[in-house]
């Protein structure tokens, strides 16, 4: 069962399956916490997040039909209580949630890296939710244009215009780091 | 292509161009080869693109394992009821792939409109004076030979 597609198993948790549903959170589980993190920028609410969705895939499983493939549905339920929530409480930027160790050898190497990517870190999450979502669909799940345009309910030209905004603004707040190395 | 043209698509598709449609590859390649801003845009935006994957890549897979083990945890005490149409029917008509015959039911469905728009508001071609003047002409026809006397006996009906 553990090579069989998420349409697959989604089919056998329509019918009340729930090893297959089991498999298929473990499947999605941590990316769909990755992301939602990085849209809500708290830890405790994404997993609470990916709680809800996954349990809004086994209660609604016998109502789905693979019009669209799993993982775009998913994401897009995953998305839309991140927006929700988002509305609902403020917004705590991803670097508060702190960051594990860098494996990275020389720690001052590591320590300007670190503040390289929480500069990053901040910038992205001071963007607009749909550009920062557009962002982190594009450059965290590595979906298609199309793809994050079927998990944003916009169109693809709207998907494009949402990283053109978020990259000028971003360009704007990273200006300096542009002009470096990549350290 | 002009510079500003490409920024925007560089934006837009991302700075690997032999990722972009095919249509402007062409003309990216083209600029990027004789114009040095352009090839300053593109560092740029290979430059952006790094530190985006980096600034997301860096963070904690370790945590995000942990946090989904707990949501499995979670989930492992208990699922609740599926949520079932009550009735067979609802759930085999959202089965049913209409998609190939869309445009016929279209039509069918745009010809009934216009037959309901035309019978309710259009001109009523056939219902003109002589077709009434012969429907009351024999219905006055048809009412003397009620009450007209009899012919021959003169008796009345």
């Amino acid at each position: 069962m553990d090579e069989a597609s998420d349409e697959d198993l989604m089919q056998r948790v329509a019918r009340g399956d729930e090893a297959a549903f089991r498999l298929l959170a473990r499947r999605y589980a941590a990316r769909a916490i990755a992301l939602a993190r990085r849209i809500t920028g708290n830890d405790a609410d994404a997993e609470e997040v990916v709680q809800e969705a996954l349990l809004r895939v086994w209660i609604n499983a016998p109502r789905w039909r693979p019009f669209a493939a799993f993982r775009t549905w998913f994401y897009r339920v995953v998305l839309n209580l991140c927006l929700s929530r988002r509305r609902r409480v403020p917004f705590v930027a991803l670097e508060a949630a702190g960051d594990p160790a860098d494996p990275s050898p020389e720690p001052d190497a590591r320590l300007e890296r670190a503040e390289a990517d929480s500069l990053v870190a901040a910038a992205i999450a001071g963007l607009p939710d749909r550009q920062r979502a557009a962002i982190v669909l594009t450059y965290h799940e590595d979906l298609s244009n199309a793809e994050a345009a079927a998990v944003l309910e916009t169109s693809v030209s709207g998907v494009e215009a949402l990283l053109v905004r978020a990259k000028r603004s971003l360009r704007e707040k990273l200006g300096g780091m542009l002009d470096g190395d990549g350290a | 292509m002009k510079v500003a043209e490409f920024q925007d698509l560089l934006d837009a598709h991302g700075a690997d161009l032999a990722a972009w449609p095919d249509g402007l590859r062409s003309a990216a390649e083209r600029l990027v080869a004789t114009e040095p801003a352009a090839r300053a845009c593109l560092h740029a935006a290979q430059r952006i693109e790094d530190l985006i994957g980096r600034g997301m890549n860096a963070r904690s897979r370790p945590v995000d394992d942990a946090a989904a083990a707990r949501v499995l945890r979670a989930l492992a005490r208990g699922l609740p009821r599926q949520r079932r149409f009550a009735l067979a029917w609802p759930a085999a008509l959202l089965d049913v792939d209409l998609a190939p015959a869309r445009l016929r039911i279209a039509a069918l469905a745009g010809i009934a409109c216009l037959g309901v728009v035309l019978g309710l508001f259009g001109p009523d071609i056939g219902a003109g004076d002589t077709g009434f003047t012969v429907a009351s002409a024999s219905s006055e026809t048809s009412l003397a030979a009620v009450f007209e006397p009899e012919p021959l006996t003169g008796v009345r009906p």
